[in-house]
C-alpha cells in the first residue's frame, strides 16, 4: 500500500557513519544517529576494535549501505578461484591485491590499513590510494580469503572482483606496465648521473680552449678526465639507451624503418666517434652531448607515458559479467564461479542481476532488460520456454533459467571472437613516424656518404665529416617534440575529463572524418525519460485524478508504470497531498495493464486496447510504442507518452560537428525517435535495431568508403563498433564504473566539449608541424657545419641541447597557451 | 695540484653512492604510489588510537 504524505520528515539528521540524511527509521546507538542497521553495525565493529579514529580524520567517512548490494561469496571457497586471486603464497603467508572502488578519503586509508586489528589472521594491508587498491598479507591457516572479503564488505568496501581478475594475463600486463616505468626511471637516473658528471669533466677542457694561457690542465689530468668520462658514459649506451637499439633491431627485422632507427644511429656514432677521438688523442669527444641527449630523450619518454591509473581501456565482456552465479541442484542453492557453469545447469537470477549465459526460461514469466546488450530501452517480457541471451538483466521478480550455451560461446560474448579483437590497433602516429623515419634515414645516409666521397682523398676528413653528419642529423629535436606536444595535449584533455589511452590517439582524433553516435545512453540520458500526459480535450488532471493514477501505477510492476510514477515523485507532485480513498482490490493482467478498484473509483492503466475495451469513450491509439493509457470510471481520459531525454547541449554538439564532419546514429533501439533524429542527422544517416555485430559492420562499411571513423558509445553493445572504429570513445557517467574497451573515455557531462576537443587535437597537430619545421631548420644548419667539417665537440655540446630544448619549448608553450581557452569553454 | 685526483675520486664516489640510493629507491617501489604515504604519515600511532577510541 502506498503511503503518501505522512512520511515527510522535517528533522534532518545526518548519519554519523555515512553522512546520508536519516529519513526514516533512524537508529540511535551510543548517542549517535545512524541511517540504517548496516552503518550502525560498522560503527559497533569499529568500536569493539578501538578503530574509532576512523571518524576523527574525516567527517562521515563511511559508505552508505543503501547502495550496497547483497553479494554472496561462497565461490571464494573454490580452490581455483583462490589460486587465481592470490599473487603470492609460501604455504604460511599469502598476498593478494583487490580493487576497492569505494576508497575516497584519508579515513578509508586509515581503516583499511588497520585491518589486522579486526582479524588476527591478517598480517598487514597497504593502500594505493590513486589506484584504489589494497594489498593484503595474511596467514591462511587463521583466516580464509572468503572471510577477508566478507570483512571488507561488512565495512562497506566490497572488492571489485570480476571474471577478468581470474584471467592471469591481465594481472601480468599491469605488472609489466609498472615494471616498465620502474626501469625507465632507473635508466633516466643513470643517464642523468652520467650527464652531470661528464659535463663537469669536460668543462675544464672547454675552459682551457677559451683561456689564452691554456695551462689549466696538465696532460695527466686530461687523461684521467677522459678515462673517467668513458667509464661513466658506457653504461648510458649499454643500459639507458638500450631500448632504442632494441626497437631499431625489431623494426629492421620487420623490414620497416621506424623513427628509432636514425636516433639509434645518431647515438651510436656520437659514442663511437668520441671513443675513437679520445683513444687516438684527437680530442675530448662528444660524451657530454651523448649523455645529455640520452637523458633528454628518456625524459620525453616519461612525459609521453602519462597514464590515468584508475581508468582501464582494455575491458572485455568478462569485466561486466558477474563472477559467481547461484545454481539450483536437487532443490539446493549453491554459488559457483561463472567459469564453471556448464550447459544444462539451472541458474537462479535475482532482480537487477545479469544472465551469465544464453539460456531458456524455466520460470513462468520474467522481464528482461536488454539495454546492456542491444541498447533497447524497454524491457522485454518473456514466457516459460523462451530463450534469453547472456547480458540481459532481470527486472522485477527473480527467475530460473536453464543454461544452453557456455559463457564464452553465448550470443554476446561471441562478438569478442571477431577478428578485430585479436588485432592491436595501429595509430596514425606510428604510421607517420615510420614513414618519416624511412625517408629521413635514407636521405641522411646518402648525404653522409656523399660528403665522405667529396673529402675522400683525405681519409681523416672523410671519416670526420661522415660521422659528424650522422651525429647531427639525429632527429632528437623531433623525437622530443612529439612526446611533449602530444603529452601536453593528453594531460590538458584529461583535466577536462576526456581521457585518452595514449598520445597516438591525439593524432587519430585530429584526422577524424566522420563520427558515429550510439543513441541510448549517448545522445540520450539512460535511465531518465521524458513523461508527458496527453488528452484529446486538452484537460488538465485534477489533484484527485493525479493521485488516483499515481496510486494505480504503484500497483503495477510494469517498467513503464515505474517510469511514469518515478516522474511523479520527481515533480514533487503527489507527495504534498493525502489521498482520500483506499484501494479495495487490484488486478494486473500481464501484457495488458492494471485495474485498480478504489472505494469510489475504478482506474485502469495500460495499453489502448485494454482501456478501450471497458470504456464508454474511446481513445485513438497512437503509433508510438511507448505510451500508457488511463481510464477513470470507464472513461478514457488520456495517455502518457514516454520519450527519450536528449543530453544537455547535444544539439549544439551536432551543429558544431556538422560543419566539418559526417555524422551518423546507430541504435539498437526501435525507431520511435526516427523523426526527431532525422531532423538532426538526415534520414540516410540513421540506423535502428542494430545488433552489436551490425554496429561493427556499419563502422567497417564506412571505413571501406575511406572514412576515418570515431565511434561514440556507452554500452557493451557498442564494444565491437568501438574496437573497429579508428578511435573509439566511451561515454561514461562515472569514470570509476565500467567502460568497454576503447581509445578514449569521455565523462558524460563533458560531451558538450567534444567539438572543442577535436579542434584542440587538430591544433596540437599544427603545433607539432611547426615544431617539426623548426627542427628541420636546426638540422639543416647542423648538417651544413658537419659537411664542411666545422663541427667541434664544444659547438655540438651547445648546439644539440639548445636545438632540442628550443623545439620542445616552442611546442610546449604553444600547447599551454591554448589550455585556458579549452577549459574556459 | 695532485690533490685534485683524490678530490675527484671522492666526488665520483659520493655521486655513485647517490645513484645507487636512487636505484634502490626506485626498485623498492617508492615511486609507485606518490600519494598514499603523504596521508599515512599524518596518522597517529596505534597506541594513541586505543585510548582515544574509548
Amino acid at each position: 500500500m502506498v503511503d503518501v504524505g505522512n512520511n515527510i520528515v522535517s528533522v534532518k539528521t545526518r548519519c554519523f557513519h555515512c553522512g546520508e540524511q536519516c529519513d526514516d527509521g533512524a537508529i540511535v546507538n551510543h548517542e549517535r544517529t545512524f541511517c540504517c542497521v548496516g552503518c550502525s553495525t560498522v560503527f559497533e565493529l569499529l568500536q569493539e576494535n578501538n578503530l574509532c579514529t576512523y571518524y576523527d580524520l574525516d567527517s562521515h567517512p563511511g559508505i552508505s549501505f543503501k547502495k550496497a548490494s547483497a553479494a554472496r561469496f561462497e565461490y571464494l571457497e573454490d580452490e581455483s578461484v583462490v589460486k587465481a586471486l592470490i599473487s603470492f603464497s609460501d604455504g604460511v603467508i599469502s598476498k593478494l591485491t583487490f580493487v576497492l572502488p569505494q576508497i575516497h578519503c584519508a579515513s578509508c586509508i586509515w581503516l583499511l590499513e588497520h585491518l589486522y586489528k579486526i582479524n588476527e589472521g591478517i598480517v598487514g594491508s597497504k593502500i594505493n590510494f590513486l589506484k584504489k587498491e589494497i594489498a593484503i598479507t595474511y596467514r591462511h591457516a587463521d583466516v580464509s580469503l572468503r572471510e577477508i572479503v566478507e570483512i571488507l564488505t561488512k565495512l562497506g568496501y566490497e572488492p571489485d572482483i570480476t571474471l577478468s581478475n581470474l584471467d592471469n594475463d591481465k594481472n601480468v600486463r599491469s605488472e609489466n606496465n609498472s615494471a616498465g616505468l620502474r626501469s625507465l626511471y632507473m635508466k633516466v637516473g643513470v643517464a642523468g648521473f652520467a650527464f652531470g658528471n661528464v659535463m663537469i669533466f669536460s668543462a675544464p677542457d672547454y675552459l682551457a680552449k677559451i683561456s689564452t694561457d691554456g695551462a689549466i690542465l696538465t696532460q695527466s689530468m686530461s687523461t684521467v678526465f677522459a678515462v673517467l668520462s668513458i667509464v661513466i658514459a658506457t653504461p648510458v649506451l649499454l643500459y639507458s639507451a638500450s631500448e632504442y637499439f632494441k626497437n631499431s633491431w625489431y623494426s629492421l627485422k620487420e623490414r620497416t624503418i621506424s623513427l628509432d632507427v636514425p636516433v639509434a644511429i645518431g647515438i651510436f656514432f656520437l659514442y663511437a666517434r668520441s671513443i675513437f677521438d679520445i683513444v687516438m688523442g684527437y680530442g675530448t669527444g662528444y660524451l657530454d652531448s651523448f649523455t645529455g641527449l640520452v637523458f633528454f630523450l628518456l625524459i620525453g619518454k616519461i612525459f609521453q607515458r602519462k597514464t590515468f591509473d584508475t581508468l582501464s581501456f582494455e575491458r572485455n565482456y568478462k569485466s561486466f559479467f558477474p563472477l559467481s552465479v547461484v545454481v539450483r541442484k536437487n532443490k539446493k542453492e549453491r554459488t559457483i564461479p561463472v567459469s564453471k557453469l556448464s550447459v544444462g545447469d539451472i541458474v537462479y537470477v535475482r532482480n537487477k542481476e545479469l544472465i551469465p549465459a544464453d539460456s531458456v526460461l524455466v520460470s513462468d514469466n520474467v522481464r528482461v532488460d536488454y539495454s546492456f546488450v542491444t541498447g533497447e530501452s524497454e524491457p522485454v517480457e518473456l514466457l516459460h520456454g523462451d530463450s534469453v541471451y547472456a547480458g540481459g538483466r532481470v527486472v522485477g521478480t527473480a527467475a530460473e533459467f536453464a543454461v544452453t550455451k557456455d559463457v564464452s560461446h553465448s550470443y554476446l560474448t561471441q562478438l569478442w571472437n571477431n577478428d578485430v579483437f585479436g588485432k592491436e590497433k595501429k595509430t596514425t602516429l606510428v604510421d607517420i613516424s615510420n614513414a618519416f623515419g624511412k625517408y629521413f634515414t635514407i636521405v641522411v645516409t646518402l648525404i653522409a656518404v656523399a660528403t665522405a666521397l667529396f673529402w675522400l682523398p683525405n681519409v681523416g676528413m672523410a671519416l670526420n665529416t661522415f660521422t659528424a653528419v650522422l651525429i647531427v642529423a639525429c632527429p632528437c629535436a623531433l623525437t622530443l617534440a612529439a612526446p611533449f606536444t602530444l603529452g601536453a595535449a593528453v594531460s590538458i584533455l584529461g583535466k577536462n575529463k576526456f581521457y585518452l589511452k595514449n598520445v597516438g590517439v591525439v593524432t587519430d582524433l585530429a584526422s577524424v572524418s566522420s563520427v558515429v553516435f550510439d543513441k541510448t545512453g549517448t545522445l540520450t540520458y539512460s535511465g531518465k525519460s521524458d513523461v508527458k500526459f496527453h488528452s484529446e480535450s486538452g484537460r488538465v488532471l485534477s489533484d484527485e485524478e493525479s493521485q488516483l493514477i499515481y496510486a494505480s501505477l504503484q500497483q503495477s510492476t510494469h517498467p513503464l508504470s515505474r517510469q511514469i510514477s518515478s516522474n511523479f515523485i520527481y515533480n514533487n507532485f503527489v507527495v504534498n497531498g493525502v489521498y482520500a480513498t483506499k484501494i479495495v482490490s487490484t488486478n494486473e493482467i500481464a501484457g495488458e495493464g492494471v485495474e485498480v478498484n478504489f472505494e469510489n473509483h475504478l482506474v485502469r492503466v495500460g495499453s489502448a486496447d485494454f482501456t478501450n475495451k471497458y470504456s464508454t469513450t474511446q481513445v485513438v491509439k497512437i503509433s508510438s510504442t511507448s505510451s500508457v493509457y488511463v481510464s477513470i470510471d470507464n472513461e478514457c481520459i488520456g495517455y502518457y507518452t514516454i520519450g527519450n531525454i536528449y543530453r544537455n547541449g547535444i544539439r549544439k554538439v551536432i551543429d558544431d560537428l556538422k560543419n566539418s564532419l559526417k555524422l551518423f546514429v546507430i541504435s539498437g533501439d526501435n525507431d520511435s525517435e526516427r523523426n526527431t533524429l532525422s531532423e538532426y542527422f538526415g534520414e540516410s544517416h540513421l540506423a535502428f535495431q542494430q545488433s552489436p555485430e551490425d554496429k561493427l559492420q556499419f563502422v567497417k562499411q564506412l571505413q571501406s568508403n575511406g572514412e576515418f571513423v570515431a565511434m561514440v558509445g556507452d554500452g557493451i553493445n557498442d564494444a565491437g563498433a568501438l574496437k573497429q572504429s579508428n578511435i573509439g570513445i566511451a561515454l561514461t557517467e562515472n569514470t570509476s564504473s565500467f567502460t568497454p574497451a576503447c581509445d578514449a573515455i569521455l565523462a558524460a557531462e563533458q560531451i558538450e566539449g567534444l567539438p572543442t576537443y577535436i579542434d584542440f587535437a587538430r591544433y596540437s597537430i599544427t603545433v607539432l608541424k611547426i615544431a617539426f619545421w623548426v627542427s628541420v631548420v636546426y638540422n639543416a644548419i647542423g648538417l651544413y657545419l658537419a659537411c664542411t667539417g666545422a663541427l667541434t665537440p664544444m659547438f655540438a655540446a651547445l648546439f644539440m641541447p639548445l636545438s632540442s630544448w628550443s623545439v620542445v619549448g616552442i611546442a610546449y608553450g604553444l600547447m599551454r597557451m591554448r589550455e585556458k581557452s579549452i577549459s574556459a569553454r | 695540484m695532485e690533490v685534485i685526483f683524490m678530490l675527484i675520486g671522492f666526488s665520483v664516489l659520493i655521486a655513485v653512492f647517490f645513484l645507487g640510493y636512487f636505484l634502490w629507491a626506485v626498485k623498492s617501489g617508492q615511486f609507485e604510489d606518490r600519494y598514499t604515504p603523504s596521508v599515512r604519515m599524518l596518522f597517529d600511532d596505534g597506541t594513541i588510537d586505543d585510548s582515544k577510541g574509548k
